[in-house]
């Protein structure tokens, strides 16, 4: 009985462990700036290396990095609106 | 005058109705209180850390079960960790030197000015030695690695390795 | 059966949450600075007479996009200390004559250069927690900045010769191969305190 109830225990601790895994999503912040970096791309006909913003990227392995990229995506995309002027429809 | 409110808090609730020799249920035999103070080397910080110990087997055992709390300032921050949990080996308790190791889980809260409470789970391990002092009291140095396992942040648990290191002098009396 | 469980649960605990998020730590007098331009990289130094200028450079082959920022550690009275920044390289906007007025003696913008500078003035900056080193961290602002493919150089300076500590950091991926973790453990007071 006591083995059960141990087992029980151990599995349901596993489990609670496992399933509160924070597991961020691609912020709202970084899918603009992304957005305004592909619209700036295809105005200059280059590929940028952005995959770190990307919904599978590397910002978004945990809370930390997926706050972190988020206040860049915000300051980010607030500087290019202020230091450019010619910028796609994507990037207002 | 804070580790005395702090024993007094871990202690003080199990005073019950019964036989003055109990505590939470358990023999006093079985418990030892102590009252380290305690300087973090990663993350400079420094305060109390008082814990009780259970044995938890026969008289001779060196195994007890530890439970803690501790507060500690540093000039960043605020470190109090409401809850440790963790196990001890000690030689024997006959012998004027005693050395002591054990492992365990602390949940720790960073209080950050301007940036709130940052908790986490940290897995530490305790290497140490103690000397008698008096009849039921030891005084000892012991040296706590702590690694950080699991940030506890509201969209749930996330990883870390945070480094840790603290060096402790403790008092301690068993409740014989 | 229950001993495999134990140890299941204990390596559940240590291993289910996903690594934690660091940079890989530099320092200045290293021979060759930031070996790899597209992993994470945290750089401290010290302004001891306000009249430093560290550097480094940024290679590309193609554009890349990363966060930057510039953070005060606030040990020891350091929370008030603004050090300012800036990336020199292709891609950024041409320099204005007011831009060019707050650079510091000895830098100079290149022909076909563009210049991004970070002045760090905000009045309420962002409290950082680094939980690996329990650091506090006050920062300029993260931005993700877009450098177009070619040479930057990143220049840090202190603003009218105040003295102070700051760390500077940029980049996502983590990447520690090769000993990366090694320069906390060399440059313990650095990166410590």
């Amino acid at each position: 009985m006591i083995h059960t109830f141990l087992r029980l225990g151990l599995v349901s601790a596993v489990i609670v462990v496992v399933s509160a895994c924070a597991q961020p999503e691609q912020s709202a912040e970084c899918a603009r700036y992304l957005a305004c970096v592909r619209a700036i791309d295809a105005q200059e006909a280059v590929t940028t290396d952005a995959k770190r913003f990307e919904a599978d990227g590397a910002c978004w392995g945990g809370p930390e990095g997926a706050a972190l990229c988020t206040r860049a995506c915000a300051g980010g995309l607030s500087y290019l609106q202020k230091a450019y002027s010619d910028l796609p429809e994507a990037c207002r | 005058m804070l580790t005395k409110m702090l024993l007094s808090g871990l202690l003080l609730g199990g005073v019950t109705a019964e036989a003055h020799d109990t505590l939470f249920g358990v023999s006093t035999n079985e418990l030892t209180v102590g009252a380290p103070l305690e300087i973090d080397v990663v993350g400079l910080a420094a305060g109390v850390h008082p814990e009780v110990l259970w044995r938890p087997l026969e008289e001779g055992s060196g195994l007890r079960l530890r439970a803690s709390s501790a507060l500690k300032f540093g000039s960043e921050f605020t470190l109090l960790a409401p809850l440790s949990l963790g196990l001890r080996w000690q030689t024997s308790s006959k012998r004027l030197l005693q050395a002591q190791f054990g492992t365990g889980l602390q949940w720790k809260m960073f209080l950050v000015p301007d940036s709130g409470a940052h908790q986490r789970i940290d897995w530490y391990w305790e290497l140490g030695v103690n000397a008698r002092v008096a009849p039921k009291q030891r005084l000892g140095l012991t040296i706590v690695p702590e690694f950080g396992l699991a940030n506890i942040t509201a969209e749930g648990l996330s990883g870390t390795f945070g480094l840790g290191l603290a060096a402790r002098v403790a008092w301690s009396m068993a409740l014989e | 059966m229950i001993r495999k469980l134990i140890f299941g649960a204990l390596v559940a605990l240590i291993v289910a949450p996903t690594a934690g998020h660091a940079h890989r730590p530099q320092t200045f007098d290293a021979d060759e600075i930031i070996t790899d331009s597209t992993i994470s990289w945290t750089l401290p130094g010290t302004f001891e007479t306000g009249s430093e200028l560290y550097e480094f450079g940024l290679d590309y082959d193609e554009p890349f996009a990363a966060p930057f920022e510039i953070f005060s550690p606030t040990s020891g009275g350091n929370s008030d200390f603004r050090p300012r920044y800036a990336i020199i390289g292709p891609g950024f906007p041409e320099p204005t004559a007011e831009v060019l007025e707050r650079l510091p003696d000895g830098v100079t913008v290149p022909d076909g250069a563009g210049i991004f500078l970070e002045l760090n003035e905000d009045a309420d900056r962002y409290v950082f927690f680094e939980g690996v080193m329990r650091r506090v961290l006050v920062s300029s602002g993260t931005t993700a900045l877009r450098l177009a493919a070619g040479q930057h150089k990143v220049v840090i300076w202190s603003p009218e010769q105040t003295t102070g500590r700051f760390m500077f950091g940029f980049g996502v991926e983590e990447n520690f191969e090769g000993g990366g973790f090694n320069g906390v453990f060399e440059n313990w007071s650095a990166f410590a305190y």
